[in-house]
This record gives structure tokens, sequence and C-alpha cells, in this order.
């Protein structure tokens, strides 16, 4: 079973990391069994990180309840998702209760070491909480993330790492946490010799996602969060990476993406009030996870940007190249016609009149109070949670119409329903196409079986109407 | 013989009268056996609505009793309709009569509007018992419909 394990640094990996989850929920091939992700954020009570881990944990469960034994090409959830850490998350210690100046201990320190510390880090540095993270001072991050390459947590890790097992890892240039926390964990990885299979790991195929400004904040006298300087901590950062990274062929593919600034956030340092409504960019970073799994190998070393057709303020399907369009087209508009029908039309399809549930058929009655239905339900809302945030933002990616009601086909921006000749349409032509799907499928177990009934009606559908 | 005999059981409906006429024995006009064409007539019309129901609408939204039984009393309906007028057919004609063979003279038998219309009550419940056999048979087939009615 070939792994990717997935460093997603601060808020914008949390961000990336809620895309990519849309994307194997919806079945977008990746060439990987499993994804092992892993969040290093200090700031815990971050509501971006929160609401993903949320997220990842209703997916596994969601998941762990399929088998796709021959003959079942159902897609729908298909790329396990594995907790090696609880809620995925790799411990930052000692950050929440004390300043910088006292997570190294400044006051202990010889008056030649703290007038080195002093060249390096300012009297506002030194007095800094940690507890909702570095808020932007990268200077900061970079000394207290070394904990991680002797960190339990990380012993824990990557004791699973195997011989085919892929790395990849998000992070943004501009923040705090992941402009420093990228670089070490990638000089971690390549130099660790603290485990039993570290050669392994050593010369394993690693990626990484490094994220360029794409939005800005309100000025806040209160905060220390500055969009001012993204611009110029973006410039130091990429310098060094050009040096130490991109020129040492310590990274088999570095993907940057960015944006025009044209989206102002409320500026919160972190907590729970950091709560950014997802982002195109964000979303493009989880294609770009896709890219290295299927694409990538040990002997490449690229960079890679992306091109989209054409750049308008709405991004659609018809903005990406074709084979863009192809690999997203058919199981993101599957899973919108999934979700929407557990939101919008539930009842009937937990009811006795949807004839799939009948006992000498699906068998799914029972299915519908269980834990796995409201799960599913759960990672449905969210999902439309997410379109709604995508869509409203600058620059917004409008790929569905989120709340499509009675009319389930009318679901993708720019794309007319075809007629079908059909007496049933709408829902009932959903219901008697996953009536006649549900004879066809492989799978045994319920849970299994009702993904597999939609993913076969709902491609066929897809090909028909959509 | 069974099967002729099966629209008997309903003569206390429309009179045993009318009962004679339909078998061939109450008027000269009317010699032959119409109880085999009348049933041909509601099974035919009755497995074509069950089919229509089950395989040719096979609705999702129908897969409950209560659309089921419109379909049924639709049945109903139209076989009432098809078994009265089929004998008030007969009667404008001037069939239903008594054919004195000294004289020749005919004498209309006593058989009125409203057995007629009893008659195609007799039709309509009988259409009903085939269309409740004839759902059972065959709903294990339908793809949207099979819990109709139960």
């Amino acid at each position: 079973m070939s792994k990717l394990f997935l460093f997603a640094i601060g808020g914008t990996g949390s961000r990336v990391l809620r895309s990519l989850t849309w994307l194997m929920a919806s079945g977008v091939k990746m060439d990987v069994d499993e994804i092992v992700p892993v969040v290093i954020d200090p700031d815990a009570s971050n509501a971006d990180l929160t609401r993903t881990i949320t997220l990842l944990q209703n997916y596994a469960s969601v998941a762990g309840t399929q088998t796709f034994p021959e003959g079942n090409p159902s897609r729908f959830f298909r790329t396990g998702v594995v907790e090696a850490l609880p809620s995925f998350t790799l411990r930052v210690r000692d950050t929440d209760d004390r300043s910088f100046g006292r997570f190294i201990d400044y006051a202990s320190m010889s008056r030649a070491d703290k007038a080195i510390t002093r060249m390096l880090f300012s009297d506002k540095n030194l007095a800094a909480s940690m507890e909702v993270g570095f808020k932007g001072n990268p200077n900061i991050g970079s000394v207290v993330l070394n904990q991680i390459a002797t960190s339990p947590d990380f012993a824990t890790l990557m004791s699973r790492f195997e011989a085919g097992d892929k790395i990849f890892i998000i992070s943004s240039i501009f923040g705090g946490t992941g402009a420093s926390g990228f670089p070490l964990l990638l000089k971690t990885l390549r130099s660790t010799t603290a485990f039993p299979n570290f050669g392994i790991i050593n010369n394993a195929t690693i990626g990484a996602l490094t994220v360029l400004p794409y939005f800005t904040v309100f000025r806040d006298s209160n905060s220390e969060i500055d969009s001012a300087t993204f611009i110029s901590k973006t410039r130091s950062a990429l310098a060094y990476y050009e040096n130490n990274i991109a020129r040492s062929g310590s990274i088999n593919a570095l993907y940057f993406l960015g944006d025009e600034m044209s989206r102002v956030y409320d500026n919160h340092e972190g907590g729970a009030a950091q709560r950014n409504d997802a982002h195109l960019i964000e979303f493009l970073g989880a294609t770009a996870i896709v890219d290295f799994v299927n694409t990538v190998g040990a002997d490449s070393r690229v960079s890679k940007e992306l091109g989209l057709r054409d750049l308008k303020d709405d991004v659609s399907f018809d903005s990406f190249y074709d084979e863009m369009r192809r690999e997203l087209y058919g199981p993101m508009v599957q899973f919108s016609l999934l979700a929407n029908a557990l939101l919008d039309n539930f009842n009937y399809f937990s009811s006795d009149t949807f004839d799939a549930n009948n006992a000498k058929k699906g068998n799914f009655s029972s299915l519908y109070s269980s834990r796995f239905m409201s799960a599913l339900k759960e990672i449905a809302s969210q999902y439309r949670q997410w379109i709604l945030e995508i869509r409203g933002n600058r620059r917004s990616l409008d790929l569905f119409n989120p709340e499509p009601g009675s009319h389930p086909f009318d679901l993708v921006n720019g794309v007319a329903p075809r007629r079908v000749m059909t007496l049933a349409s709408d829902y009932p032509l959903i219901a008697s196409r996953l009536n006649t799907a549900v004879g066809k499928t492989a799978s045994r177990a319920p849970e299994a079986r009702w993904l597999e009934m939609w993913w076969r009606a709902t491609e066929r559908l897809v090909a028909e109407k959509l | 013989m069974i099967l002729t005999g099966i629209y008997s059981l309903f003569s206390g409906l429309f009179g045993g009268t009318l009962d004679s006429y339909l078998l061939g024995t109450a008027s000269a006009l009317q010699p032959g056996d119409m109880t085999w064409p009348m049933l041909l007539s509601v099974l035919g019309i009755t497995a074509l609505i069950v089919v229509l129901f089950y395989f040719i609408i096979n609705y999702p939204n129908f897969n409950n009793f209560g659309s089921w039984f419109i379909f049924l009393a639709i049945n109903a309906a139209i076989n009432f309709v098809v078994g009265w007028q089929w004998l008030a057919g007969h009667m404008a004609d001037g069939k239903m009569v008594s054919v004195d063979p000294a004289t020749g003279l005919h004498t209309p038998l006593p058989i009125y509007e409203n057995d007629l219309i009893m008659f195609g009550v007799a039709n309509a419940i009988l259409s009903i018992v085939l269309f409740v056999i004839l759902s059972y048979c065959v709903k294990w087939f339908s793809s949207n419909c099979s819990r109709a009615p139960f």
C-alpha cells in the first residue's frame, strides 16, 4: 500500500488540506492508496485547523467503511486517510504558556549570547506570545520548530514510512509557521539519521507547495500581522529557497502558487477567529498534490507553476486546460450530485419509496440512521459551505450552483443539462438510475454498496446530462 | 367452464336474466357465450395498465401504495365503462329481446339500465382482483416500483 505523508504547515496548510479532502472524496484519481496527513501548527485553536481536522476525521470514518473488490469502479472516498497522530497533529510543545524569550531561556543566557540573540530578534519578538503561532515571524518559527526533529510524535510518524512512500509539504511563504517550517522539515527529512528507516526517508520522493501571497488583511495596530510585509518576506524566502532548496536538488518537485492580493480578510493573529473563507489558490494547491503523486518520481527535479486557459475574476471548469478539466470534472460533478441529494432530498432517498432501499435490492433502510450516514451528511454540509465560500471569494472558483434545490442538474456553471428521453427528470431520474445501478454493485457491505451505487448512477448521469 | 362461470358469481348484482343473456341462452339474437371476450378484454386492459405502471411509466415516486391504488382505480374505471357500454350497445341495437319462435315477436327481456351499470361494477371488481394478482406476479421485476403496493 503506497502512502503519501502530507505535512500541512500553518493556516495555509490546513486550508489546502481541506480542499484536497474534497478532491479525495470526489474520487479524483490519485496514484496512492493512502494519505497520512500531518498538521503542524502551534495554534491548536485555529479555526481553519480545527475544521480541517473535523473534516478529515469524518472522511476517515466514511472511507474506513469502503471496500473495493474486483468489479467496483467507485472512486468516492477511495483514497484512505491514516490518522497516524492524534487529531492528525504533530504537537509543537511549550508555546502555550510562555513568550519566545522564555522559550529560549533568554534570561539565563550569558552576556555574549544575549548580544547575539538581540541581533537576531527584536524586543517585540522576545516578548511575543506564541499561543496563536508565530504571527508572521518566521525567525521565531525557525527556532521553535527545531523541536520537530527530535519529537516523539515525529518518531512515531516516520516509523510508518516505507519504501515507495512519498512526502509532500504544504506551506505559505509569507506567514510565520509555514515559511519557517518548510525548510526545516525538508532539511530534517533529507539528513536525519535518528530513525531505523532513515535511509528510505533520506532518499524519499519529496514535493512541496509554497504559496505566495494571495490575500491581505486589514491594518490593525493591535495586531502583529501586517500584510504590507508579505511581499518583502516572500522575496527573502524565495532567495533562500533558490539557493538552499532548488539548487541543492533536495526536493523532487517544487510547486509555486500565488495570485493578486485582491481579497482582504479581517486581521486575526490566530485562534478561533482565524477562519478564512476557502480560496481558489488553496484548491489549486490541492491539485498540485494530485499532480505530484501522479507524475513525479524519484528522478524528477522540477519546479512548477500552473497555467489557466484564461484569467478572469471567476474561474470555472472552462478555465482549465483539457487534461486538468478531464481530471476534475467528472468526479467533482458526481460528488456534487451526491452531496446535493443528501442535503436537499434526504427524506426521499431514506424512505421506502426509494426502491433501492428494498430488502431484496440494496437493503439500505437501516443505513440512514447510522454513524456512516451522519458522517456523510456532515461532509455534504461542509462541502456546500466550502462551495459557497470559494465562490464568494476573490478570485472566485465558480464551478457549481451551490443550491440547485429541486433541479439537481442545474448544477455546473456554464453547462446546460442535456435532455434525456425518459419520463423521469430531476430527482426521479436520479432515483431511476440508482435503482438500476444497485443491481450491478459488486460490494457486499451496505456502506460500500451504497456509495458504489451512487458512483455508478452519477457516472451515467454525468455522461447523459452534463 | 370455471372461467365462464366467473360472471355468474356476480349475477346477484346484475340479475339472472343478464347472466343468461351473457351465456347466450336468453336471446336468439345473441346466441354466443359473451363471457370469453369479456374476460379477455378485462385481462387485456388490466395487463396493459399493470405493464404501464411497472415497466413503461415505472416512475420512482410511484413506488408506494397510494400511486398503485390510483392505477388500480383507473383500471377499474376503464373496465367499468367497457363492460357497461359494451352491453349498452347491445341494448341500443335491440338485441336484448326474446323472440317468439312461433310469431317472431320481439319482447324486451327484463334487463334494465341499472343492470348494465351493475354489470360494469362487476367488471370493475373483476379487474381489481386481476390487477392485484398481476401486480404481485410482475412487481419484482420492476426497477423502480417493486415495493408497490407493498
